[in-house]
């Protein structure tokens, strides 16, 4: 378990690794713009770049980069000025009251209208919500604004945005969910079981949903990550002054501590929802084994 | 309670069951025989509404009351999740005459209390028995119910549906091949197809060479406690050794949970061992496990299972099938059919190497063990293969192996 963890923390360290290569080995940096500007100096340009360490090669800054963390400076934005923990902060509290209950809503309806379809052996439901999954949130924050104003619903609040990745969230989740509960309900147990008059909510609580919420539970990480890249583009889209805005014009102008801070954040989001999902599934699936050599 | 009028059943590949008919009344007990593919699953299957959908039915097969099947495929019959005592609780009127009807069967509470995942198909067998008596039914369907059994075990089984019977008034419908079965439940046999008797194949001369040898092994399973550390718990292997010699066939006899399972998962190197050694490690193992049906996938057909294992369809007509068969789906075939096309699947693949037969010919019907047993012996006579037959079936054990091993605690006596 402890070794899982630790493997969890390595594979953060990683991701920040790849994330700083890939920023750097891409062409230009912050000041590439500024050169462009008639008013100011190559040389000055030259000394800015210095001064940030911007000339050095990218082992070198990362390994400062690194350094800089464990002091818990996670470096300073070079288009605001400000330390980037101070600049990032109040805009994640910003996404998570939207993520979280967002996404957490996602799943409460897409598992009770999967489980609700699949009970009813409905088919009908499967292929909207696979147009409505493959469809670009581009598209469906459209119609969402679009039905804001007809209904003159006030844009500058929270719903959009909430509606949005709810709508990005429940058909993925809703897919998985209904194709789960629909094997489970034709697996050989749950049928034989049903054949000895066991009562229907036994039968649903003993039997088909723990079968069925395996496949579920790994769901867990994927729709989350999916969850954040939605909520990235779908805040820029409809001016919630989030991540999303400030990550988005962060990349566009390589201002790379608050990139490499944002990435390194969802990174790490992301790697402790994955562990707590394969918890769960251990404590849930007896046929589990943590230890190597329990075979299979 | 039971009528069937003019019952008729066909799959694509053709007719199973033709114009059945027979009613059953309270205390009624009917045997079916028959040979592998000749319906009775089928008829139990419908009889218990839970019917292939890909079956075509015409007639009337009704059962009034309720219905207390017992499947003849352990596996997949139990959900994963739920130990042993809950599966039957759910199904009793209390914990505690779940408790009994396992211990009856000889299931004790470290066994109630375990998955299924952790018990052997003759104990998931059981834990079937156990839920179809506790619900308590006025008809027991009941499918090759001993098939997966040592004797002590069968015993206890075969009483405890008597028991239940006689007290309840209730009707059994029950499919077997061990026609023993039907005698010690006073049951009225209703063949479906009869039997050919023809003695098994002798077993061959074997050489000498040595194949491989097992050298001291030892395998102790962990469980985990509550903060997910492993704890020993199970010594399954203590110091095993063993010579195996080209083209000898070897009996491994011992109850339930002696090491025989291990020891075949070790040689197939399926699971590591603590100590001890294997050697030479490059001889092709294959293992067919208690259900070897299982190994087949579902979704393909023969020909696909069979081509994974380089074999021609050509091998169907020397386990006793029709090469014709070779383009139908797994699922079309009956489990005894499916379990041939597996064995004489495993030991193409092994030969000139070992395959070991850990309970599969169990649950098989005379006719397919038969077909089975001559296509391993050819093979042994060509390719100097060796075979190692897990078994509880003494009758097995003496007329197929060249010598019998018998194994308790993890020790070889």
């Amino acid at each position: 378990m402890i070794r899982r963890a630790l493997a969890s923390l390595l594979q953060i360290v990683a991701i920040s690794a790849i994330a700083f290569f890939l920023f750097s080995v891409a062409p230009g940096d912050f000041y590439s713009a500024e050169r462009l500007s008639p008013q100011l100096h190559g040389r000055s340009i030259e000394q800015w770049r210095a001064a940030r360490g911007l000339d050095r090669p990218w082992p070198v800054r990362y390994a400062r980069w690194i350094e800089s963390c464990a002091r818990g400076d996670f470096g300073t934005s070079l288009a605001y000025g400000i330390p980037v923990t101070r600049l990032v902060a109040p805009r994640v509290v910003r996404s998570a009251v939207i993520l979280f209950p967002a996404w957490i809503f996602g799943w409460i309806v897409a598992v009770c209208t999967a489980a609700w379809a699949a009970r009813r052996r409905d088919r009908m439901l499967e292929p909207a919500m696979t147009i409505l999954n493959m469809s670009p949130e581009v598209i469906v924050v459209s119609v969402l604004l679009w039905i804001g104003v007809a209904l003159r619903i006030p844009l500058e609040r929270a719903w959009l945005p909430s509606m949005g990745l709810i709508l990005a969230i429940a058909p993925l989740v809703f897919i998985h969910a209904f194709r789960a509960v629909s094997e489970a309900q034709s697996a050989n147990f749950v049928r034989i079981a049903a054949s000895r008059g066991i009562a229907s909510r036994r039968l649903w609580i003993r039997f088909i949903l723990p079968a069925a919420a395996n496949p579920l539970i790994s769901l867990i990480g994927p729709s989350l990550a999916a969850a954040i890249g939605s909520s990235l583009v779908i805040e820029a889209m409809s001016g919630w002054p989030g991540l999303g805005p400030l990550f988005l014009e962060a990349v566009q102008s390589r201002d790379y501590d608050v990139v490499q801070a944002v990435v390194v954040m969802l990174g790490a989001v992301l790697t402790f929802t994955n562990l707590a999902a394969d918890l769960i599934l251990y404590r849930l699936d007896p046929r589990i084994h943590l230890n190597t050599d329990g075979a299979h | 309670m039971v009528v069937v009028d003019q019952l008729r059943v066909s799959y694509a590949g053709g007719c199973v069951l033709d114009s059945l008919s027979f009613t059953l009344r309270p205390g009624d007990r009917v045997g079916i025989s028959g040979a592998s593919g000749s319906g009775k699953t089928t008829l139990l299957t419908i009889l218990a509404g839970l019917g292939n959908p890909s079956a075509k039915v015409s007639g009337r097969a009704a059962v009034a009351g309720k219905v207390g099947y017992i499947p003849q495929e352990a596996t997949h019959s139990l959900s994963p999740f739920l130990r042993a005592i809950d599966q039957v609780a759910e199904f009793a009127k209390s914990r505690d005459e779940a408790a009994s009807l396992l211990s009856r069967l000889g299931l004790d509470e470290r066994r109630r209390n375990s998955f299924p995942h952790q018990l052997s198909g003759g104990e998931r067998q059981r834990v079937l028995i156990a839920q179809a008596l506790a619900m308590r039914p006025s008809v027991v369907l009941a499918d090759e119910p001993t098939a997966n059994l040592d004797e002590a075990a069968e015993a206890s089984a075969i009483a405890a549906i008597d028991d239940y019977l006689m007290k309840s008034g209730g009707a059994l419908l029950i499919a077997s091949h061990q026609e023993s079965v039907f005698a010690r439940l006073q049951c009225r046999i209703h063949r479906l197809t009869p039997f050919t008797e023809t003695p098994l194949p002798p077993a061959h001369a074997a050489a000498a060479e040595l194949l491989l040898r097992v050298d001291r092994l030892t395998k102790t399973y962990c469980h985990r406690d509550f903060f997910l550390r492993s704890r020993p718990a199970v010594c399954a292997l203590a110091g095993v050794s063993l010579d195996i010699h080209r083209g000898e066939t070897i009996a491994l006899v011992g109850p339930s949970g002696s090491g025989k399972t291990t020891l075949a998962r070790c040689l197939a190197r399926r699971e590591t061992w603590d100590s001890g050694e294997i050697s030479p490690g490059e001889v092709r193992v294959q293992l067919a496990q208690q259900e070897p049906s299982e190994s087949l996938n579902p979704r393909g057909t023969i020909a696909a299972a069979l081509g994974e294992a380089q074999a021609s369809p050509d091998v169907l007509e020397s386990v006793g099938l029709s090469a014709t068969w070779a383009n139908r789906r797994v699922t079309d075939l009956s489990e005894g059919q499916r379990a041939r096309v597996a064995i004489a699947r495993s030991a193409c693949a092994a030969r000139g190497g070992l395959l070991i037969l850990d309970e599969s010919l169990a649950s098989l019907d005379p006719d397919s063990i038969r077909a089975a047993a001559g296509h391993i012996c050819e093979l042994q006579r060509e390719s100097g293969m060796a075979c190692l037959l897990i078994t509880h079936r003494a009758d097995l054990a003496q007329s197929l192996a060249h010598r019998i091993l018998s194994i308790r605690e993890g020790r070889l006596e």
